[in-house]
């Protein structure tokens, strides 16, 4: 669990530090900066804090992180609590639509879509959640047809329990160490998702992203490391610490980790 | 036939990919003509945008017909191998794509090759010293692999081994003065397929790991062991060969990783393939050869799923000895 | 003292000065600039072209490269007066209608085809003046082109015409093979990528997202030249540029960005200048579009004006290598420039009163008086996350759009889709070539690089006419001093910055930049030599 405990603290610090930083987005004069009193983490080619802006950045990539896998795992496990439990035809077509999403990676559609209609933050949240429900359906599919055949589920009906009870109370319950699991190597994948579109210049300049940040540092790596290393160091920490999670909590309810980290 | 034999699973795996390619296809197709200027407007972006001139494009590349008969045109050219014609590239988008391809498939290759190797070795030592500190330590060092962004990997080693160092080459496929030969495209292949391949080693390694310690508990590991076998023999021919089946079928489904990985890393290190193909025609709206990627990129992962059903029915012990 | 040594010490003082004097000649000539040398290879980072044919783009990215393949009739030197290149001389006729053009007459096409007055009638009538971007707004002025024999084409035109000479050059009049492009459609035809031209280097390879390799053309009709033996453009965004170049693997780095510029600046062995860059000069303007709330109220577009630092923009996305600008005109153009004209400081308490005068009150608790968008690419990013900050402290939320350049100039200029965007032409040469275009009605068309902000002044229109009729320079410059009062009070585009940008190359190993005209972006190829090369061409 050292990974939730290192991802607590990133978060706690971040919104601590959210309360104390300076602006993120004021330019100054002293452009690239080495780390000082003033600036510890240096400033960059616009004479920015770039402390700030790691803080700043660290909200976007978090927003990013939560959010769509948060939407994924809801919708997914709906769909796919109902596609094992009844089969049919609902089974029959979310088969095929998670075929169909899971035929383009991710990242392309995320690009094509940033590129065609803006790289907002929503957008791509939009688009992750899209096309991240279709793998938690799937896991929690295969789960559900496991755990149906199961005698408890016959004996809870032959106690009169509906099939509702059965799925929110018992199944659902079951499903879920599977879907945080899953979810949190989502969230790893998302935050990389993200910061990758910013890299290449298709994500939100609204907003500070540690991807457009790194991006940026390209050129000033000779005359200005720092640029580059802490958001980097940000971005691989963070990333680490949603990896942990889903590894720790896999451990922690003996989820099967092959099939987890597929995301 | 018999209903459940090979050939019948074959088939039905094919048509159901073709159909997923042709979904794919209009998906596509419908996406791009969602979004606003066609491409007789980007042409006509360089030259100014007179409706007789529109018009005159229009007509001649098709684009006045009905977005069903579109689709249905590309579907038909395409599986007769002819993707269309890129206006901003000035040639057939079949040209555009096979001239990368070779570039693509060096630098994927050779990572794909780099991280099985790295992979599966280090999987087997952390299984076989299970629990141990070396098992902890390889693991530290995957997971870490799996957590870098490889566009500041990339990056970083840049900076060093180019600029810094003159050890290695800070981009391209081969040096300008043309006196290159194998050895020099070796050169400027190392650094992008190590960063190429540290994430699928990663994966690979958990992978491998997982399989090899279920393997290595098996009722003929101990047999091997008991008959007095060497550690070595007993890990390389007894448990590997078992524990790589489902690693191999696994790998098929990398495919998505190196797709991805390839775009961002082609772009830091200015290699002339596919991936970087890709992120110049999206920018550039180059809407004809975008299409001609996502239904290679489609076709792949396809090919390779059913590659993968196909491996592991034909690798599956019991199917075997029918 | 005796006669004999006041004779020695004559001696003596003869011999000196002779001695001084040889030396000082010694001197002289080791001081004088060393022979070029002939061979090696170039190494330029560009970005990718597409078709190579210049007669249809007047893209950044593709003349690089086709300067160095083609030619044009003329070209412009680095006070943008024109110099022979195809053709060898020229006269105008009194009424100044006539352009009476002598080519060169050996000049042959690089597959060995003869070249002839037909293959440049043929290049203006059925490319220059249909496609060109730029080229075919001169369809308006020329009246008819004669070929009367091999060597000689004469250009008529509907009437006077001052700049007609400055459109003449490779940017604007490269001239391609009839034989190989009669007949054909000039978008699609395949020898767009493997192009034939009669400049100082030859095509050889254009390897797909990787890289052109162009070698030295031995029948070049100028003697002597080139004296490089191979050019290689190869393909990247000048984040990967800067680091290659740091790495040796680049010698030459065009469009560096500000702070990349400063960070070369001292380096031993490479060389920052604006020399040979002069044709790159131009004022980068954010545009408005008028028709679009609020934009349309001059007090509006006064009150952006003051709200803008564009000192602090200058000094730092820019790191000073561009000035902040006091005329929509760039200073470059020195006969018809002036700074005096209103001028805009950094004065939020006035920017503040305009928007309230105009009616557009704050929101609750200091916030946002209107929202607008800006869209740009990544060559303003920088400046546009400054304007951002800097209007935001009066009040003006910014969304930021960040795009591809091919759809930043779709929006803004084909579709009109667009509140705020810049742009990034040059004002090459001469104000009627350039700079007019910003600004007149007529150029409120689908086209890109033509009148953005779709502002429209009858007055401003004809003070225009005016000046591309009157050939008395002084004349001219007085009206485009008046057109440059008039526009900085009605600011439909908001000046920023003026200047060049220099550009960057190894002179460790390459001399011979800088000396051969305002765009030798184009065409350095043709003089410059590496140090490393053979005395003569063996």
């Amino acid at each position: 669990m050292v990974g939730g405990l290192f991802l607590l603290a990133m978060v706690g610090a971040t919104v601590l530090a959210a309360l104390a930083a300076g602006d993120p987005f004021q330019p100054s004069e002293t452009i690239l900066r080495s780390p000082s009193r003033l600036h510890p983490l240096g400033t960059d080619e616009l004479g920015r804090d770039i402390l700030s802006r790691i803080l700043s950045g660290a909200a976007t990539t978090l927003k990013i992180a939560i959010v769509p896998p948060a939407v994924a795992a809801a919708v997914g496990t709906l769909v796919g609590l109902l596609a094992g439990y009844y089969g049919g035809l609902l089974d029959e077509v979310l088969l095929k639509l998670m075929e169909f999403t899971l035929v383009v990676p991710r990242f392309l559609i995320a690009l094509v879509a940033a590129a065609f209609f803006g790289g907002h933050l929503w957008l791509v949240g939009l688009v992750l959640a899209a096309t991240f429900w279709p793998s938690t359906a799937r896991l929690v599919r295969a789960e559900t047809i496991s755990l149906r055949e199961r005698e408890f589920v016959a004996a809870s009906r032959s106690l009169g329990a509906s099939d509702g009870w059965i799925l929110s109370r018992h199944l659902l319950l079951l499903v879920a160490p599977v879907v945080a699991v899953n979810s949190s190597f989502q969230a790893g994948q998302a935050a990389l998702i993200e910061a990758g579109l910013a890299f290449l210049g298709v994500g939100d300049r609204n907003v500070v992203s540690w991807g457009a940040m790194l991006a940026d540092a390209q050129s000033y790596l000779q005359v200005g490391w720092w640029t580059s290393v802490f958001p980097g160091i940000a971005l691989a920490s963070m990333v680490l610490a949603l990896n942990l999670l889903g590894d720790g909590l896999a451990d922690t309810w003996n989820v099967r980790g092959r099939e987890a980290a597929r995301g | 036939m018999r209903p459940d034999s090979f050939a019948v699973f074959l088939l039905r795996r094919l048509v159901s990919g073709l159909v997923l390619l042709a979904m794919v296809t209009a998906a596509t197709f419908v996406l791009i003509t969602a979004t606003p200027g066609d491409t007789a407007q980007v042409l006509a972006g360089q030259a100014g945008a007179d409706p007789a001139y529109l018009a005159l494009i229009r007509r001649r590349l098709q684009l006045d017909r009905p977005l069903p008969y579109q689709i249905a045109a590309y579907l038909r050219q395409s599986a007769q191998g002819d993707l269309g014609f890129s206006v901003i590239q000035g040639r057939p988008v079949r040209d555009a794509i096979g001239g990368r391809l070779l570039a693509s498939l060096l630098l994927a290759g050779t990572a794909f090759f780099l991280a099985a190797l790295l992979g599966v070795t280090l999987g087997v030592i952390a299984a076989h010293r299970r629990g141990g500190v070396v098992d902890a330590a390889i693991s530290v060092i995957s997971l870490l692999a799996y957590s870098l962004p490889v566009f500041w990997l990339g990056q970083l080693l840049i900076a060093l081994f180019a600029v810094r160092l003159h050890w290695l080459p800070a981009g391209g496929m081969r040096s300008a003065d043309g006196s290159g030969g194998f050895g020099d495209v070796v050169h400027h292949l190392a650094l992008p397929a190590v960063t190429l391949s540290l994430l699928l080693m990663a994966l690979i390694v958990r992978v491998t790991r997982t399989a090899m310690s279920e393997a290595l508990v098996e009722d003929y590991v101990s047999a091997a062991r008991a008959k007095g076998a060497s550690e070595p023999r007993v890990l390389i021919r007894h448990a590997l060969p078992n524990a790589l089946r489902p690693v191999v079928t696994v790998l098929t489904g990398y495919l998505g990783l190196i797709l991805t990985g390839a775009v961002l890393v082609e772009t830091v290190f200015v290699w002339p393939g596919l991936g970087r193909l890709l992120y110049d025609s999206v920018l550039a709206r180059d809407t004809p050869v975008l299409a001609g990627l996502l239904l290679l990129s489609a076709t792949l992962v396809v090919a390779a799923n059913i590659l993968a059903d196909v491996l592991y029915r034909a690798l599956d012990p019991r199917t075997a000895l029918r | 003292m005796s006669i004999p040594r006041v004779l020695l010490y004559v001696a003596g003082a003869l011999a000196a000065a002779v001695l001084g004097l040889s030396a000082t000649a010694a001197a002289r000539e080791t001081a004088s600039p060393p022979k070029p040398r002939f061979g090696g290879t170039l190494v330029v980072a560009s970005g990718d072209p597409g078709p190579l044919n210049p007669g249809i783009t007047s893209s950044g990215q593709v003349h690089p490269v086709t300067g160095e393949i083609f030619s044009g009739l003329v070209r412009l030197n680095r006070h943008f007066d024109p110099v022979p290149d195809l053709a060898r001389s020229w006269s105008v006729s009194k009424d100044g209608k006539t352009y009476t053009f002598n080519l060169e007459p050996k000049v042959r096409w690089h597959d060995g085809h003869v070249f002839s007055s037909l293959d440049v009638k043929f290049t203006y009538e059925e490319i220059l003046l249909k496609l060109h971007p730029r080229t075919r707004t001169l369809a308006d002025v020329i009246e008819s082109i004669k070929t009367p024999s091999k060597n000689v084409v004469v250009f008529r035109l509907k009437h006077r015409y001052a700049p007609f000479l400055t459109w003449l050059d490779e940017d604007n009049g490269a001239i391609l093979p009839r034989h190989l492009y009669q007949g054909t459609d000039p978008l699609t035809n395949p020898v767009n990528l493997r192009p034939i031209g009669t400049g100082p280097f030859k095509f050889e390879s254009y390897a797909s997202g990787d890289r052109v390799v162009l070698v030295r053309n031995a029948d070049y009709f100028k003697a002597g030249l080139p004296r490089l033996d191979r050019l290689v453009f190869r393909f990247m965004q000048s984040a990967q540029a800067a680091q290659a170049f740091e790495a040796g693997e680049i010698d030459v780095y065009m469009f560096p960005s500000g702070p990349d510029s400063l960070r070369f600046l001292n380096r031993p062995g490479v060389t920052v200048t604006e020399r040979g860059r002069e044709g790159s000069a131009r004022v980068v303007p954010l545009i408005l579009n008028l028709k679009r709330s609020p934009f349309g109220d001059v007090r509006v577009r006064r009150a952006i004006a003051w709200a803008l630092d564009t000192d602090f923009i200058a000094r730092t996305a820019y790191a000073g290598v561009l000035k902040p600008a006091k005329s929509p005109l760039t200073r470059f153009i020195g006969w018809a420039y002036t700074p005096k004209v209103q001028q805009y400081s950094h004065d939020l308490t006035r920017a503040n009163a305009l928007l309230d005068a105009a009616g557009l009150r704050r929101g609750s608790g200091g916030g946002v008086r209107f929202r607008t968008s800006l869209i740009y690419d990544s060559g303003f990013a920088r400046q546009a996350e400054l304007i951002k900050t800097q209007l935001g402290e009066v009040g003006i939320g910014i969304d930021l759009k960040l795009m591809d350049m091919n759809s930043w100039v779709r929006k803004l200029y084909i579709d009109k889709d667009f509140d705020m965007g810049y742009t990034n032409f040059t004002h090459p040469a001469d104000p009627d070539v350039g700079w007019k275009r910003i600004y007149v009605c007529s150029n409120i068309v689908q086209a890109p690089f033509t009148n953005g902000s779709q502002y429209c002044n009858p007055e401003v229109d004809r003070l225009f006419a005016q000046a591309a009729g009157e050939l008395d320079q002084k004349k001219r410059g007085d009206i485009y001093k008046r057109l440059q009062r008039k526009l900085q009070s009605d600011l439909p585009v908001i000046p920023l910055v003026d200047g060049i940008g220099p550009w960057i190359f190894r002179s460790s190993e390459f001399r011979g930049f800088g000396n051969s005209g305002s765009k030798e972006q184009f065409f350095f190829g043709e003089k410059v030599w590496w140090t490393k090369g053979t005395a003569t061409r063996g």
